[in-house]
């Protein structure tokens, strides 16, 4: 098989959102030779891109979405410790994410996941009510660019603000981006807590997020 | 001085409907008893887990899930009554579950409020409930009061100050949504025993009801269920409220919706029954659609929130179902869409309680012309629910052979007389001076001015408010 055709099956893998078939087609690919940067950026973001067109064009829904962020996740794990140490696979930025304490409300908070991670960020998702000291330690431990909090409530709106305060306190704050949303927030409350950022959906998320790292707009939602 | 509060009007209806037939019925038992009995449900709850064990569950303590045999299901659902009272401040505001009729009541907790006077868009504070609650307790469609938004101008213990508000400005029952944890709850038994009087007269009548959320797929909150454990010990109503969403917290069709949410409803109602058999509970099943796209949430067809109420009836207890309240982000077109086809259906299955009347977008924000202009609907709706009088006097043949052929009826003493006993809308086919109607939306602005202006209920003693005062201040005090 060609390197072409090695990159086209990543790719397809990803459109078709196939985990198993992902991890097997990365590991053929290892075994054959090819340069594992190459795979991952003429492959699977090629295929990741694709599907984010889908999806904006309307043609693909959320699960494709998932499904194709998932695949593409499986072959990532094969390719990533494949990688030459000269070699570093390009992200957007590291997001650390997560609902915060006192709050299960999580569908908002991993749907901007998704389709940040769709977009080219690598997303840790810390999962829902974590308290300010989970999000920091998270950020610690990812080296993160930018930290995302969703409360929906408005008795956990606070825990937003807290997650600045500890940021300050472990001496981060200046070197990650704040951003929040969630139903009763809104950009007068992040900038009374001093967030970087406000949101009122995921395809604002990612645009926010872009905007946050310097990084050009997104393509495909730009209209 | 205070004003009356009118007599509420549930919707009694004179026919009935069945959209589920029993074989339907049955698939949804099997598919419950299979899902708690095989995968269980999540239980973050040392207090419900051991209730839970006590009582036959097969308890997981360390991964805190519960599975249910059917057995232990209807043996512990046989305990729990069909039928019983919520109370009002007076025994005029009643409601009798037993009843052939369905109540209904506001939407709760929204976030943000346009200004009933400067109409001006903000986040909700107490003043916004005492407020709302004041226009529900003057409309007849409302029979039941849910705080309508949060009091987030007291961020030591909100949901509390929602109920102040609550009790003060109306003399309906009121029920909340945002009574999740044991100490709040603790606060609000307090009050609800302030309102009642003694111990015995809030068990007879409890002027408080609870609502509980299960978390969508197959779980319960911690605090959530430890709040309904010591509301239900005190005889308080709890109501445990599925709303799992079609495509992201639950499969992607409207039975696999069910089938989730009906799961996680039951195995909140059993724990309850296990610690304190006989305690009045409700079923409550208000699913959502996700927006394929954007993950948005929004509302369902009518008649799955009808369903919901022949759920609840085929485990045996009464129901809160989903009627009113939708996406629309103003009043008009949109707003008015859904609520009295859901709330039609649900009173013609039916269920004994309903709720979401005067929010909008997504049950987030209050709009000062919103609870009118639903009360409108629900009115239509009770109309055409209830019985047709076919009485000879309401067959007119005497006056239909006196006039005879061609002729008119405008002179005759029958038209006058009834022409006053019919019921005509103060919003619909109001006539203006040119002959045109006039726009309902501004006739329900007006409507609520008028109330706010002039409806002031009957108030608590000075005793009551004081202790309530005194309440709250413990519970700051505890809770901050
Ligand atoms: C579904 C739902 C639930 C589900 C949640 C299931 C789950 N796994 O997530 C369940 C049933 C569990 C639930 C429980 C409760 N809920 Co609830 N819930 C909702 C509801 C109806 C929809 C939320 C939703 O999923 N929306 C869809 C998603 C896609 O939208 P979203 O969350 O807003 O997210 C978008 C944006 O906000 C933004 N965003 C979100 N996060 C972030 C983060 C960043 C960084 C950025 C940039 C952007 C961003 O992008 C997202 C995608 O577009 C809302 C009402 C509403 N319309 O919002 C009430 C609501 C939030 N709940 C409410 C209440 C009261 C409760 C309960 C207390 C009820 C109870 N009595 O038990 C419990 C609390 C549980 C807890 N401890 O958290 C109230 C809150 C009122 C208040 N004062 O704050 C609301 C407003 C409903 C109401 N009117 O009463 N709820």
């Amino acid at each position: 098989m060609s390197d072409a055709d090695y990159f086209e099956r990543l790719a397809r893998t990803v459109l078709d959102g196939d985990e198993e078939e992902a991890e097997s087609v990365a590991k053929a690919a290892v075994a054959d030779g090819l340069d594992a940067l190459e795979c991952i950026n003429r492959g699977l973001t090629e295929g990741m891109n694709r599907v984010g067109e889908l999806f904006a064009s309307g043609d693909y829904f959320l699960p494709e979405l998932i499904m194709g962020a998932d695949a593409m996740k499986a072959a990532l794990a094969v390719l990533e410790p494949a990688l030459l140490d000269t070699q570093q696979r390009e992200v957007l930025g590291r997001v650390v994410l997560g609902t915060v304490e006192g709050d299960v409300h999580d569908i908002g908070k991993t749907l901007v996941g998704t389709l940040l991670t769709a977009d080219g960020f690598e997303v840790t998702d810390i999962g829902f009510d974590q308290p300010a000291s989970e999000f920091v330690a998270a950020v610690k431990e990812t080296n993160a660019d930018l930290v995302g909090a969703s409360a929906l409530l408005t008795t956990t709106m606070r825990v937003q603000a807290q997650i600045i305060e500890e940021l300050k306190a472990a001496g981060l704050r200046d070197s990650v981006k704040v951003m929040v949303g969630g139903a009763p927030t809104a950009q007068a409350w992040a900038d009374s807590i001093g967030a970087d950022g406000h949101a009122v959906d995921a395809i604002g998320a990612v645009a926010l997020a872009r905007l946050l790292v310097d990084a050009p707009p997104s393509p495909e939602y730009d209209d | 001085m205070f004003s009356e509060t009118p007599p509420i009007a549930p919707i009694a209806p004179a026919y009935r409907l069945r959209i589920l037939t029993d074989e339907q019925l049955d698939r949804f038992k099997a598919a419950t008893f299979e899902i708690l009995e095989r995968t269980g449900v999540l239980v973050p709850s040392e207090r419900a887990l051991k209730i839970y064990a006590e009582h036959g569950a097969d308890v997981d303590f360390e991964n805190q899930i519960v599975r249910l045999s059917s057995d232990v299901i209807l043996g512990a659902l046989a305990k729990a009554p069909r039928h019983y009272t919520m109370g009002g401040r007076t025994r005029a505001f009643d409601l009798d579950l037993s009843k052939p009729v369905t109540y209904e009541a506001t939407d709760g907790t929204g976030t943000k409020t346009i200004d009933y006077v400067t109409r001006e868009l903000r986040a909700s504070i107490k003043d916004d409930v005492a407020k709302s609650a004041r226009v529900a307790d003057y409309l007849s469609a409302i029979s039941f009061y849910w705080p309508m938004v949060s009091a987030q101008d007291h961020p030591q213990a909100p949901s509390l100050h929602e109920l102040d508000a609550a009790f003060n400005n109306t003399l309906k029952h009121v029920q909340t949504p945002t009574v999740v944890e044991e100490a709040t709850a603790r606060y609000a038994i307090e009050m609800a025993r302030v309102i009642s009087g003694t111990e015995e007269a809030m068990r007879a009548h409890p002027p408080l009801s609870l609502l509980i959320c299960t978390i969508a797929p197959l779980a319960q909150d911690e605090g959530a269920m430890d709040a309904a454990l010591t509301a239900a010990e005190a005889g308080i109503p709890v109501g445990f409220m599925a709303m799992p969403n079609t495509g992201s917290t639950a499969p992607a069709t409207i039975a696999g919706t069910v089938a989730v949410g009906d799961a996680e409803i039951v195995s909140a109602l059993v724990l309850i029954q296990m610690a304190f058999p006989g305690a009045p509970v409700y079923h409550s099943f208000m699913p959502g659609m996700t927006h394929p796209r954007t993950g948005a949430y929004y509302g369902h067809e009518a008649r799955v929130y009808a369903m919901g109420v022949e759920l609840a009836h085929m485990w045996g207890v009464p129901t809160l179902a989903g009627t009113f309240g939708g996406p629309a982000q103003s009043v008009g077109w949109e707003s008015g869409l859904g609520g009295d086809l859901a709330s039609f259906l649900s009173a013609l299955c039916g269920g004994e309680m309903g709720s979401g009347m005067g929010l909008l977008d997504g049950s987030t924000l209050l709009h000062p012309e919103a609870l009118v202009l639903d009360a409108e609907l629900y009115h239509s709706v009770r109309v055409n629910a209830a019985e047709l009088d076919t009485s000879a006097d309401q067959l007119a043949l005497d006056v239909i052979h006196t006039v005879g052929p061609r002729g008119h009826y405008l002179r005759e003493r029958h038209t006058r007389d009834y022409f006053h006993k019919m019921e005509f809308s103060e919003v619909l086919h109001v006539p203006d001076v040119d002959g045109s109607y006039r726009e309902p939306v501004e006739m329900a602005r007006r409507q609520t001015d008028w109330i706010l202006d002039n409806h002031h209920p009957e108030p608590l003693s000075d005793s009551q408010k004081a202790e309530l005062t005194r309440i709250l201040e413990a519970a700051e005090n505890e809770l901050s």
